[in-house]
């Protein structure tokens, strides 16, 4: 392969992603939308935070201290049962609690997903402490709770969430560059105009590709640091795992766009289907919640994203859930073998001479 | 009598700096074809669009059917079809969908299987425009100008990058038009077209019109009968003492002509020239003028510089 | 009249031929709602069949006699229907190996002495018996996992009491859904509805309407039909009628689905709900003319598209409510006409998710729509690309 092909062929395709707009949005930005968004929804605001409770009793009994020792409940006490569902109708507070002395009523407001689990675990801690206090209920079984590290830092949920937002940065970087580069370019005839140049189809390949790690990569150091700075992540990065499971993560990904150009001959098409790949992953691949919550068939559905793999390899590099070495090399291994053979395949019937 | 159909006074457009059209007037009758002339940047497309309604003069007229209506009017539109210079269409519609949603923006006209006869585009009734050659979009184009069954004839270079054939398939639809009555505006910048088609020639150059007339007219402007034409043989410098022969102008590279009322005169003075400087000489040509000539004369370039 | 409805049918034919057009407006909305029904639709009901976490077990000892009470206990919750699949390990190491992978959400240890332990305190009421439970910090699943076991742990404890004592209090709770009318449930399904619903109408009038206008302006058709009688009015307004018909044709496509396939309720026909509906077409055309003004070029108005796409659906509250989220993002929210449009739709299904009152619900989204109108009325002539 001539290094002299390969540099000018490399500097012409930096120059045209970065120049290009819709290239620069979808790869850049696009991903730091997402970053935002769902880093807010699905994280919180990035630290610990006592979920608000509202309470309203009436009888002798004060149950405030024994809500607040049941778990991370900040309560706030209202002086009539109708302010407190008001401060809940205007979401000043979580949940509300009603005590009569003889039993609780719980008011929510519903619809908001990413709490369903704390109201519903909310609601059984306080009717249990309440009661066992009532009754005074002796603790049989004491159950310690024991933190457990999965990677090198004591990850939060902001470190899963933001390594999440890195998995499918790469995903979109890979995916939809591709589809560029083979899709469009040989719609317009520019594959066919360096197919009567002496060029060899690896250099191309490779000129084209170089760019698209390049910008991968700076999507992704822009992630770490936005997310660093906004949702305090503890990430403790294996700079040379890193770098390893972001070459094979876009090579991986890149494999699946180059599947759908040869599916879809029309570039316009290819990229809607990527769209949809694109949503289907974001939401069934265990990245922004967990797969239990998900129907079984479902669940066997996200098996096959390959995008849950870039995923581990992600939060691997992070250090925030470490693979067995196996587990790493095979994902590495396959992830960049498709995305190899597939690029030279595709290399091959678009750029040698039928 | 022919009417006078379009009359253009003192027509002017700028943008900037730049005079895209200055100063212009002239009028088109009724029947007739007027080609007007002139090389890319001449003003040519600037000042039809300016008697299409599509673009705003800076200053002066343009006045239709001796009756001051101005392009913009009802009137006007309706009797008035255009092909534009760069054809575009409705993508997802065929070609007989695409003239039937221009027929029905007007309240008179012919139907579009006339029309799809007429420009051979039987074959392609119901592909997609997307899916047209540029040569059928160039037909479609046509075709869709005379929808309404104007009485005058907007023909943006609607031969530009049609091949021959093409190119003479789209003159017999012109010459048609003209057996039909039209009355046709034709800009190109291809003198055979002109020359094949037009029975009055605007030349435009700069913005301004810098002469105008029939075939014969110009011709006879600038007062030559014959032109002789040669190239020089060999790469050597050819001296400066052979180019001072009286009438001698510069073609391209190393073609040259000269042009005079008495040919023979004239050769025998080259022949002698030649042997005095020792100069081979090929492709002794004797032709009459024509239009590149007359345009050579005028401006001192050819026209397709 | 003839002419603009001829000149309407035509821009609709060329749009509705275009699979991009297609795919945006009718087909990934609808998979998006296929998608969030499927993820969504167990959790938001409250229905915990479906979920299950996986719970490793270490048994120090083999459970007996009073011990078994435990064993009864982890039966129950990993049988059909409960939240967990249970595996036994023999040896601590292994079993934390496999939390630690992720094959384990959660590892609970009996130790040794637990069957003594649970002798004691059952029949004697002496001491107490202490499980250990290790779980990975920061871990969504895992921390959920344990605090669902910690719960079973609080509520089996309560049992033991209640079979203990004779005059044991139960203390009873209700649910207060402020939200939803009382004599409904809330089905996601049905909440979701407006949200897939604005999702396909935004898809409509911030794509295809702005990239439609500037397209025809750049590729030169707009040029050749200004040379017809076609008034700017007429063009406009086909404009409009095509677009207000590729809403309603999606909107239909997808009531059929909600009322076949997901079996959403008669709300969706009240009157006052359509109304909302064709109030967020008005709004959201209007926000899509007003892109086309500001976008000279495709690129421009495909990068703007897209991004005001993303932003008003998440950030408007079409799939999550979104008045929880910091201050720094929540005037975003407040300032999204869908914030309020989805919410008007919402209302009038009976739900009420958003601390607004109905007059800003109508007031805002009308200050868009005058504002985005009159932008492109300024910039009308530049869009349609007269001179």
């Amino acid at each position: 392969m001539s290094k002299s092909k390969l540099k000018p062929m490399f500097i012409a395709f930096a120059k045209e992603a970065f120049r290009n707009k819709l290239e620069v949005f979808f790869t850049l930005f696009f991903p730091m939308l997402f970053l935002i968004l769902f880093g807010f929804f699905f994280s919180g605001s990035g630290g610990y935070s006592k979920s608000k409770l509202g309470l309203f009793q009436s009888g002798t009994m004060d149950i405030k201290p024994i809500i607040e020792e049941s778990g991370a409940w900040s309560v706030t006490i209202y002086e009539t049962r109708d302010k407190l569902l008001e401060a809940v109708s205007g979401g000043e507070v979580l949940l509300g609690v009603t005590f009569d002395g003889t039993g609780i009523e719980y008011s929510y407001r519903e619809g908001d997903l990413s709490q369903r689990s704390t109201i519903t675990m909310a609601q059984s801690s306080i009717s249990a402490a309440v009661e066992k206090r009532i009754n005074d209920a002796k603790t049989v079984i004491v159950l310690e709770k024991i933190p457990e590290t999965a990677g090198r830092t004591t990850a939060t949920d902001a470190d899963y969430t933001m390594s999440g937002v890195i998995a499918i940065s790469i995903l979109s970087a890979g995916m939809f560059s591709v589809i560029s580069v083979f899709g469009r370019y040989r719609k317009r005839g520019v594959l066919k105009r360096f197919k009567i140049t002496p060029v060899k189809p690896m250099t191309f390949i490779l000129g084209s590709t170089l760019t698209r790690f390049l910008v991968s990569f700076v999507s992704i150091l822009l992630i770490i640091l936005v997310s660093k700075l906004l949702f305090k992540t503890t990430f403790q990065i294996d700079w040379p795992i890193f770098l390893i499971s972001v070459i094979s993560s876009t090579l991986g990904m890149m494999a699946l766009g180059l599947f759908l150009t040869l599916i879809f001959k029309n570039p316009e098409t290819a990229d809607s289907a990527a769209s949809i790949l694109m949503v289907i992953m974001i939401f069934l691949a265990g990245i922004y919640f967990p797969l239990a919550f998900l129907p079984d068939y479902l669940r066997v559905v996200s098996m096959f994203m390959p995008v849950k793999y870039v995923g581990e390899l992600m939060r691997h590099s992070l250090g925030i859930e470490l693979l067995p070495v196996m587990n790493f090399v095979l994902i590495n291994l396959v992830l960049s073998l498709c995305g190899i053979a597939l690029l030279y395949f595709t290399g091959r019937r678009y750029l040698k001479a039928s | 009598m022919p009417k006078t159909v379009i009359d253009v006074r003192n027509l002017k457009k700028h943008y900037g700096e730049t005079k895209a059209v200055d100063d212009i007037s002239f009028q088109l009758m009724e029947g007739e074809v007027l080609a007007i002339l002139g090389p890319n940047g001449a003003g040519k497309t600037t000042t039809v669009e300016m008697l299409e309604g599509l673009r705003k003069p800076d200053s002066g007229a343009v006045e239709y059917f001796e009756e001051k209506l101005p392009p913009s009017s009802d009137r006007v539109k309706e009797e008035i079809g255009v092909q534009l210079q760069s054809s575009s269409f409705f993508e997802y519609l065929s070609v007989k969908e695409t003239l039937d949603l221009f027929r029905g923006l007007y309240t008179k006209g012919v139907s579009s299987d006339e029309l799809i006869e007429e420009v051979s585009l039987d074959e392609k009734k119901k592909t997609y425009t997307k899916n047209l050659s540029g040569g059928q979009l160039q037909r479609l184009a046509v075709a869709v100008s005379l929808v309404n069954d104007p009485k005058v004839v907007f023909l943006d270079e609607p031969t530009t990058g049609l091949d021959p054939q093409a190119r003479r398939m789209l003159w017999e639809t012109v010459l048609n038009l003209k057996k039909r009555q039209k009355t046709i505006i034709l800009t190109t910048h291809y003198m055979e077209e002109a020359e094949h088609l037009a029975d009055r020639i605007i030349i435009m150059d700069h913005g301004k019109i810098i002469s105008r007339g029939t075939l014969d007219e110009l011709i006879a402007s600038i007062e030559t009968e014959d032109i002789v034409s040669f190239r020089v043989k060999g790469e050597e410098e050819i001296p400066q003492e052979f180019l001072q022969m009286e009438g001698l102008k510069h073609v391209e590279n190393r073609t040259y002509a000269v042009t005079t009322k008495d040919v023979e005169r004239t050769l025998g003075r080259l022949f002698e020239r030649s042997k005095k400087f020792e100069i081979l000489l090929d492709d002794v040509t004797i032709r009459k003028p024509n239009l590149e000539d007359v345009f050579i004369t005028l401006t001192g370039r050819k026209l397709r510089d | 009249m003839s002419r603009m409805l001829k000149f309407t049918s035509g821009l609709f034919k060329n749009e509705i031929r275009e699979f991009q057009v297609m795919f945006w407006s009718f087909i990934f909305p609808l998979i998006l709602y296929f998608i969030l029904t499927s993820v969504f639709g167990g959790m938001a009901s409250g229905n915990s069949q479906g979920i299950s976490f996986n719970l490793g077990i270490v048994k120090e000892e083999n459970l007996t006699g009073f011990g078994r009470v435990l064993d009864e206990v982890l039966g129950s919750i990993s049988s059909h229907g409960g939240p967990f699949v249970q595996r036994e390990y023999g040896n601590l190491d292994e079993a934390l190996e496999d939390l630690k992978n992720g094959k384990q959400d959660i590892v609970l240890v009996i130790p040794k002495g637990t069957n003594a332990k649970m002798t004691g305190s059952l029949m004697l009421q002496v001491g107490d018996v202490p499980l250990r439970m290790h779980y990975i910090s920061g871990k969504e699943s895992s921390s959920i996992a344990a605090n669902i076991l910690g719960e079973i742990m609080n509520e089996v404890n309560l049992e033991i009491k209640k079979r203990q004592e004779e005059n044991y209090i139960d203390i009873a709770s209700t649910n207060n859904v402020v939200s939803a009318k009382q004599e409904k449930g809330f089905d996601y399904n049905e909440y979701i509805f407006p949200g897939v619903a604005l999702m396909m109408i935004l898809s409509v009038s911030l794509f295809n309407s702005p990239i439609g206008l500037i397209q025809y302006r750049v590729s030169g058709t707009n040029k050749k039909l200004y040379t017809t009688p076609l008034k700017p009015l007429e063009y406009f307004s086909a404009h409009f009628v095509k677009l207000v018909f590729t809403m309603l044709m999606s909107l239909v496509l997808l009531y059929i689905i909600a009322l076949t396939v997901y079996r959403v309720q008669g709300t969706i026909f009240d009157p006052r709900f359509i109304l909302s509906l064709i109030y967020s077409m008005l709004v959201s055309v209007s926000f899509g003319l007003m892109v086309a003004s500001f976008a000279k070029k495709l690129s421009t108005a495909t990068v703007v598209g897209q991004s005001l796409y993303q932003v008003m659906m998440f950030m408007g509250g079409l799939y999550f409510p979104v008045f929880d989220l910091p201050w720094g993002l929540r005037w975003i929210v407040y300032l999204l006409p869908t914030t309020y449009l989805v919410e008007l739709s919402r209302r009038f299904m009976g739900y009420t998710i958003a601390p607004i009152s109905m007059t800003w619900l109508i007031v805002v989204p009308l200050i868009w729509m005058i504002f985005s109108v009159s932008v492109f009325a300024l910039n009308f002539r530049k869009v349609m690309g007269y001179e």
